[in-house]
Parts: structure tokens; sequence; C-alpha cells
């Protein structure tokens, strides 16, 4: 029985849970400006604390033999985005309670709800395998979904990503972000040595046409994804995961070129074609010009980061709720300002530990689906993460994507654990198939 | 790739990025995003990994694709530290004009500024001239009760106009950042406890001051009145004032109507042809007229080339190089030679237009740069820098050179400048720094930080001065000052009158008085006021007066 136990897991917990109860206890302490307190103005912070340890004795009791570090990294992250929340979501409340309202309840119960999912992914989906065989079934759901988005999706703040179902609004984007994932890497699994081959036509060597057009077919759709619902963060998302499987199954640097290039100057018609990507590109060069209208965002977000220097203003103690997309586009700037350069550096090295770790479970998975499946979904977690702190930092245009565990936003804190139970189940030795 | 291809290659994306930092401004620059994009590729190419050749396809593909994941993140990590480091302060200050002309500041500055009990500015007998009061709502607002010395503090409206003078160079004490015990501080603001700023103690005498406003009586003009052995001011006054108090906002505490009428104070400010918001005694330049005469003087005796009873000829006119110089200054029309104390009490122009080119260009330059003539004098805040000519070169012109010597051609001066002038003379030649902030002063009455009583520079040695003093108190017993003759006092001065082409001139005097061991100057410019000894000479004279009184 003791054997069972996953002690480099509970070990790893400690500091995490501690962690978020000092947190939600300073911040409790800062907006009261006192030093009297309860336990229950905590509940949050300790229920999440019981649920973590819960999740790795439930683990230990089912004799799950999987990965052992990457639960830890992600209840940290996790920990630390249920700190912003809740620490943004009263002032957010301040400002407009209508929209803001049930920030802080929604948080708890997405995360709950995420939790829960990656418990019942590594407990009930014992064999991967099987997602390989559906995997056309996989691209069409993604496609049909995202299409479907389009088609009937509610426009918010100018880009079409969600869909009105009953109370919710669900973002399916990032479902089908798994769903391409899953099927790219069943397609490559299979057909590897095949995308691999040339043929010659005459002088030319030429890459097995046939076998690639349902890659040029995800090519077409990322660009899709730009032009109708002028979302260039998806789109780069979308590309990048699948130029990446496309490499890392093939080895072939041109695919990679090829795709970027034309991908790139895709782009760029299209920048010079909509108005919304031209304003994200001046909003990223220069939006100091425009401080009160289009740079708004990107000149609050500057000042909080700057604000934050080394060591942040502490937590509760900065003004983050001067950027008025924080909770979402700019979380990571009140990281920033409240933690300052320490606070987001870790965040930083969090996450590559993170990536590194699924990259590791990648190397070592039994065979080549899982493999493809592994890295495909640890570079979704490392791209995401590139492009919206990027973004927020002005190394690149700034586009609507989450913050993986940290931004406001249920689907991507659903699918999020999802992919954690996903690499989770892939690492674990004992299941064959 | 061999082990020193890789080092080279990291080293030379140090390089790259440590150049980025220091040539290129503001984070989305595009050399810099340029220049990043060559950092990372170097870094790929120094972390890339090794051997990979026998490995199968997928481990081989996934170890360089995590290198490129790992050198992004580095990329990103760089932009951080230039973000929350490197620019920080440049950003958290930096205010952005909006196309429509609003402007857009950080809003945490506003806030600190409603949250921090700024500090007081005392006169040197202890009387408030700019306060910070408490309102209902628990905020502050500042306050400046003496109209007479509020252009000297500068206007404080952090919110949209900014801050000027003292209220800007005395911004960290004021604010209770800087002067104090620094662990407190820093902890203080780790705690984010209530600051409470530190006052400062002006040695300025609120009395002498009033009466300088009184007797300029809204004429454009600038009084200095200073202590010539240790600096201090005790009067510095600029004319027409502003009132600060109807400058000062915080957005957010004044209602549009406010913020209207604030703006539109602004705007009649700015338009006024006075320039009131020109801070005219450090910030006013004007052609000095005769009171340069003194630096020709100090020049002409200090290089030895000639003593207070040198003679010299002043038939009247006098012609260089096409330039004809009307004599209309003598009391005797039928005198032609004059001795040099003589010359100088009746500000003969012929005999300085023939000192300055008996000095020569080379030497007059340099003595106008010993008595602090083309820099900014240092002072509490910036002044601006007064000049000599236009440049070196011009001087070489023999007409400008003559015309220099009495005080007309391209000197520029300011009011603080030219009371240094007789300060220096009055000081065994050595120009003292001139200072208004006495001390800064903390929460419990304790000093924190004294100024003063530095030296600026030498301007010509003990027996010149001595010398140049004889002139001055010359030009009072005898000569063209005598009306400020002041009972039961050693006073001496010199009078100008600054020829602006057309109306009337700016008036000027400079001068000193004396009682026991405390020597004060005075500088006084009334803007088209006529011969000096019209209009700023009374003012002079009567500022004195007031500053030797015993205290009642």
């Amino acid at each position: 029985m003791l054997q069972r136990i996953r002690f480099t897991e509970l070990q790893l917990l400690i500091v995490p849970s501690a962690m978020t109860v000092v947190g939600l206890l300073t911040i409790y302490l800062a907006s009261t400006r006192d030093l009297e307190w309860e336990w229950r103005d905590i509940w949050v912070s300790l229920a999440f604390m019981g649920a973590v340890f819960f999740i790795s004795f439930w683990l230990s009791a089912i004799d799950f033999k999987g990965d052992q570090v990457l639960f830890p990294i992600v209840v940290c992250i996790a920990g630390l985005g249920l700190l912003v929340l809740q620490r943004l979501a009263p002032d957010l409340n301040e400002i407009d309670p209508a929209a803001y309202g049930n920030l802080a309840r929604n948080q708890i119960i997405y995360l709950a709800a995420g939790l829960m999912l990656l418990l019942g992914v590594c407990t009930f989906v014992r064999k991967i395998g099987w997602l390989r065989r559906y995997k056309y079934t996989w691209a069409f759901a993604g496609i049909a979904m995202m299409t479907l988005t389009m088609l009937i999706g509610t426009e918010i703040n100018g880009a079409r990503l969600w869909i009105q179902v009953g109370p919710f609004t669900v973002q399916p984007s990032e479902v089908a972000k798994i769903a391409m994932v899953v099927f790219l890497a069943g397609y490559l699994a299979e057909n590897r040595d095949l995308i691999v081959s040339q043929y010659r036509l005459g002088p030319f060597r030429l890459p097995p046409l046939p076998y690639l057009a349902p890659m040029v077919l995800m090519w077409g759709f990322s660009v899709l994804i730009v032009v109708m619902q002028n979302d260039l963060g998806t789109a780069l998302l979308f590309f990048g995961v699948f130029l990446s499987m496309l490499y890392l199954a093939s080895g072939r640097l041109l695919y990679v070129v090829v795709g970027l290039v034309t991908f790139g100057t895709a782009v760029y018609v299209a920048y010079n074609m909509f108005d919304r990507i031209g304003v994200r590109v001046t909003g990223w060069l220069n939006p100091w010009a425009d401080p009160l209208d289009t740079g708004f965002q990107p000149v609050q977000s500057e000042y909080a980061l700057a604000t934050g220097e080394l060591f942040g203003t502490g937590l509760a103690q900065g003004h983050p709720t001067f950027i008025t997309q924080v909770h979402s586009d700019y979380i990571f700037s009140a990281i920033g300002e409240e933690l300052g350069l320490m606070g987001t550096l870790v965040v930083l090295l969090l996450f590559l530990l993170l990536v590194f770790r699924g990259f590791y479970i990648a190397l070592n998975a039994q065979d080549t689906f899982k493999q493809l499946l592994a890295a495909g979904l640890t570079t979704i977690l490392a791209l995401q993460t590139l492009i919206i702190v990027g973004g927020t930092i002005r190394l690149i245009p700034l586009t609507g994507i989450t913050l993986p565990f940290v931004s406001a936003g249920g689907s991507s804190l659903l699918t999020n654990f999802i992919i954690i139970g996903l690499l989770m189940r892939i690492s674990d030795p004992t299941v064959t198939r | 790739m061999g082990t020193f291809f890789r080092l080279s290659a990291f080293f030379g994306a140090i390089l790259i990025l440590a150049y980025g930092f220091s040539g290129t401004e503001g984070q989305a620059d595009k050399v810099w995003l340029l220049l990043l994009l060559a950092a990372g590729i170097l870094l790929a190419i120094s972390w890339w990994p090794r051997a990979t050749r026998g490995l199968p396809v997928f481990n081989r593909t996934l170890l360089r694709w995590s290198t490129i994941v790992l050198v992004c993140f580095a990329l990103v990590s760089v932009q951080l530290v230039r973000v929350q480091i490197v620019e920080s302060s440049r950003i958290t200050s930096r205010v952005a004009v909006a196309p429509n002309g609003e402007v857009a500041i950080n809003p945490r500055e506003r806030l600190r500024a409603l949250e921090v009990q700024r500090g007081r500015i005392y006169d040197s007998e202890g009387r408030v001239l700019a306060d910070t009061v408490e309102r209902d709502d628990g905020t502050f607002a500042r306050t400046w009760p003496e109209l007479s010395t509020a252009p000297l503090i500068g206007y404080y409206s952090p919110e949209i106009y900014g801050l000027t003078n003292l209220e800007a160079a005395y911004d960290e004490y004021l604010s209770g950042l800087d002067g104090g015990n620094p662990v407190e501080e820093w902890l203080n603001g780790i705690l984010h406890e209530q600051q409470r700023g530190y006052d400062l103690e002006l040695t300025i005498d609120l009395d002498l001051q009033n009466l300088a406003a009184e007797l300029m009586d809204g004429r454009p003009g600038a009084v200095v009145l200073m202590d010539a052995e240790t600096g201090e001011t005790l009067a510095m006054y600029g004319a027409p004032v502003f009132d600060p108090n109807q400058l000062y906002a915080n957005l957010g505490q004044q209602t549009e109507e406010e913020l209207a009428a604030i703006a539109a104070y602004w705007t009649e400010l700015n338009q006024n042809p006075d320039a009131p918001l020109v801070f005219r005694p450090t910030d006013g330049l004007y052609n000095p007229g005769s009171t340069f005469k003194t630096v020709t003087a100090a020049a002409i005796i200090d290089s030895g080339e000639a003593t207070l009873q040198t003679i010299y000829r002043d038939e009247g006119v006098f012609e260089i190089e096409g330039r004809i110089i009307e004599e209309l200054n003598r009391p005797d029309p039928n005198r032609v030679n004059w001795t040099l104390e003589e010359s100088y009490a009746y500000s003969l122009n012929v005999v300085f237009a023939q000192l300055g080119l008996q000095l020569g260009s080379e030497e007059l330059w340099d003595y106008a740069q010993r008595f602090g003539f083309g820099e900014s004098v240092p002072f509490d805040f910036d002044t601006l820098a007064t000049q000599i000519a236009n440049d070196r070169e011009a001087l070489n012109n023999r007409a400008l050179l003559a015309d220099t010597g009495f005080g007309q051609g391209q000197i520029l001066a300011t009011p603080l400048q030219m009371a240094l002038v007789v300060a220096a003379v009055l000081n065994d030649g050595v120009m003292m720094r001139p200072f208004v902030v006495d001390r800064v002063i903390g929460e419990g009455g304790e000093v924190l930080e004294e100024f003063g009583g530095d030296e600026w520079q030498r301007a010509i040695s003990g027996d010149s001065a001595t010398a140049v003093r004889d002139l001055l108190l010359a030009t009072a017993d005898y000569g063209y000052s005598g009306a400020a003759l002041i009972e039961g006092l050693t006073v001496g001065g010199k009078t100008g009158t600054a020829e602006l082409g057309d109306g009337e001139p700016h008036s000027w005097f400079t001068g000193f008085a004396e009682a026991g061991d405390r020597t004060l100057v005075v500088s006084v410019i009334v803007e088209r006021g006529g011969p000096g000894s019209q209009a700023a000479l009374p003012v002079g004279r009567a500022l004195l007066d007031a500053a030797f009184q015993p205290a009642e």
C-alpha cells in the first residue's frame, strides 16, 4: 500500500498550496487594512488546498503511476491565478457590478470543475490509444465547432469567439484545439513515412502532395479564422501548433519555412484589409500616440508593469484595475504590478517547467501517437503563454488569448485541465495501449 | 558546432542586448525588436542541442523545438527586465498626449499626490508659504497663502501642468521619499504607511518679500536680495505674479467647471504679454546695461592693466570700425580726462568702450566667465544660462567688444546673476553659491538636511575686490547712485539703463549695504522703467534700508 503513495507529488504540493493560503490572507488583510481575520475569510484557498490534496490521495488510491511533477506545477500556476482573480474581482466589481459581479464566484466554480475534469481524465480514460481511432471524427468535430462559431457566434470586443449555450458562453476554439492536436497526432503518426518521402517529377524532387492535403487544409482554416473571426491569436496558436507538430513528425524544416512564409503573407494582406488587425499593430508599435483610445490598454498595462519594478507593490496594494481588460488579456500586467519582476519571472519559469515536463513526457511516451499527442498538447500551453505574455509586453501585437490557468474564462480553464489530465495519462508507463 | 563558436554566439547575444538597452528607447522600438530577434538567433545557436544525429527523428526534432521554446521564454524575460526595471521610472512618469490634445498620465501618480500629505514650506521666521490642508474626504489639497512668494515656490499641478521651481526641485523631500531615514522611508513604502512629506524652511524673509512686491507695484521686473558672504537669498521676487492656487488640480477632485476654470486661467497666463509664468529673477534674461561695467572694471583692475587713478580720455564721441559711441553721461561736457574711478561713478560709456578694447576679447570673455557669465547660476532649481556674446568669435568684432565693455552688445544676464557680481566684489572676490532652501525639517521638527555656505567660484583677487568695492562706494558718494545712500549704513551701487532700441529702457540697480559684519546685496530690474536711478534704485534702496532695520 505504502509504495502506492505519490510522495514526490505530495511534497511538491506543500509549497504551492501554502502559497494560496498565505496569499489570500495577504489579500484579505491588505484590503481590510486590519489584522483581524477568521478562517472563513480564506475558505477559498483552504478548499483549493483540500481539493488538490484530495486529488493526490485519490490518484494514489487508484494506483495511478503517471507523472508526479506536472500536477504540482499546475497547482502552483492555477493557485496564483486564483489569487490574482480573487484579488481583482472586488475592485472590478466596484467598477462595473453588472459585468464583474460573478467573476470571483465563477472562477471558483470553473476551477473546481477543472480539477474534477483532471481527476476524471486520470481515473476513467485508462487508455489513450482509442483517441486515434476517431481522428477524423475529432477533426470534423473541431472544424464544425469553429464553423458554428463563425456563423452563429456572439461577438465580444469585436471578436467572434463565443457561442451562447443557455446561461453560459462557451468558447469552442478552446475545445477545438485539443481536437486538432488529437487529429494531427493520429494522422501524422500514421502517415509519417509517407510525408517524409519524396517523388521525382522530371528534375524536381517534390514532397508527397496528396498526403499534405489535410495539412494545406489546416493552413487554409487558420487563415480563415483570422479573416472571419478577426482573431489573430487563435489563428497563430492553431497554426503554430500545426507547424510544430508537422516538424516534430517529419523533421522537415522546409515545411515549416513554407508554412511560415505563406501564413505571414496572408496575415500581412489581412492587416491591410481589416481595421481591427491594423489597430492591434498600432497598439503594439506605438500606443503612446493615442493613449486614450486605441492605445489605452497597452499604455495602462505598461504603467502597471513599470510600477511593479523588482518586488512589486504587494498583492492588493497596486492599482491594476486601471487596465480595463485586466482579468483576461492583461492579467499578466496585474501580476507584474503587484508581484514585480520577481513574480512575472517566477510565473514564466513555472510555465517553462510545465512545458519542459510535458516535452519530457513526450520523449518517454511509448508510441509515436502518444509522443506527438503529448508534444502537441504541451505546445498549446507553450505557445499560448508566449503569445499572450509577448503581446502584453509588446514583443508582438496583443491578441485576445488566455494565459493558461490564470486568465478568467471557464472554457479555457476546463480545456487546460483536460490537457494536463491527458499528459498525466500519457505519462503512465503501466498502460501499454 | 564547437564550444568556442557557441560561447561567442552567447556573448554576441549578450552584447547585442546590452547595446539594445543603451541605444534604443521604448520596448517596441523597431530597432530593438530586430536586435532581440538577432539575439534570439544567436542564443538558439549557442544552445542548439549537440549530437542529435543518432537519435530517432522525433527525439531530435523535439529537442530542437524545446530549444526554440526556451529561447522564446528567454526573450520574453529580457523584455520584462526592460519594462519593469530598466525603463521603469521613464515609463511610470511618462505623459502622453492624445491626438485631440488631451493628456494621459499614469493614474498612480495622481493617487500618490492625493495620498501623501505634502510638506509645508516656511519662510525664515516660520511663516507658512505653502501648506497642505486635509479635506473632508481625507484627501489633501495644496494651498499657497502668500502670493508674493508663490512664483518662487512654483506651481504644483501634477495632474495637468506639472511642477515648477521649488515644488519640482524638492518634490522628493516634500513627498517624504528622500531626506529622512532611508530604512524608514523604504519600510513606509513597503508597508504603505500614510506618508507625511518633509517641510522646507527657506531663507526668504516674508516681510522683505512683501515689501519688494509693494515697491515693484505690479511693474514687470525682478528683485533679488541676498547675503554676499553666505549666498542666502532674503528676497526673490518676480512680477507680475500668478496664483498657483488657481492652477492646482487633482482630477476626480474637481468638477468639470473647476477644471475648465483652471484651463482658462492657464490660457490667460500663457497669453498674457507680460508672461507671468516666467520667473524673472532666475529665468528673465536682460541686457544688463551699465551694471555690467562692474565686471569690466574688475577685469581691468584684476589684470593689473589699470588702477583706480589711471586716466582715460573721453572726448564725447568715440568711433570704432564705423560704430559711433556718443557720450551722454559726462557731468562736465568740457572735461576730457577722467580717472577710472570717476569714469565708473559717472558711468562713462566712451571710457568703458576703451576698457573693453584694452582688455581684448579673450580677457573680457575670461573675466565674464569668472563672474559666472555664459552658464546657469547654480541654484536650488535650474536657472537660465546667461551669455556674454552669441559666441566667442563674435566678440572678436571690435565694435561689439567696445559695446560689451560698457554693457550693451549681446550680453544677457538674469537679475540673480547681477546680484552675484556685486556679491563677489563684497565677498573678497569669491562668489558664493546662492540658495533659498535653508533646511529640510522632519515630522518631529528635527533638521534632516541643511544647505548653503558653498562657494561657487572665485572671480577676482581679494585686493582687486577691495578696489572695485571703492568704485561702488564712489558711485554712491559722488556719482549717479547718490540717491541710494542710507543713514547709518555703508552703501554702494551701480545703476544701469539698458537701451532697447525703441521705447523706454530697462531700469537696473545693483548695490549693497553694510553694517557691522553683515553685507547684503540687491539687484533690481524694472522693465521699461527708464533710467536706472529713477525706477530701480529707489526699490533697491528701500529694500536695503528695511533689511537693516532692527526687527520689531
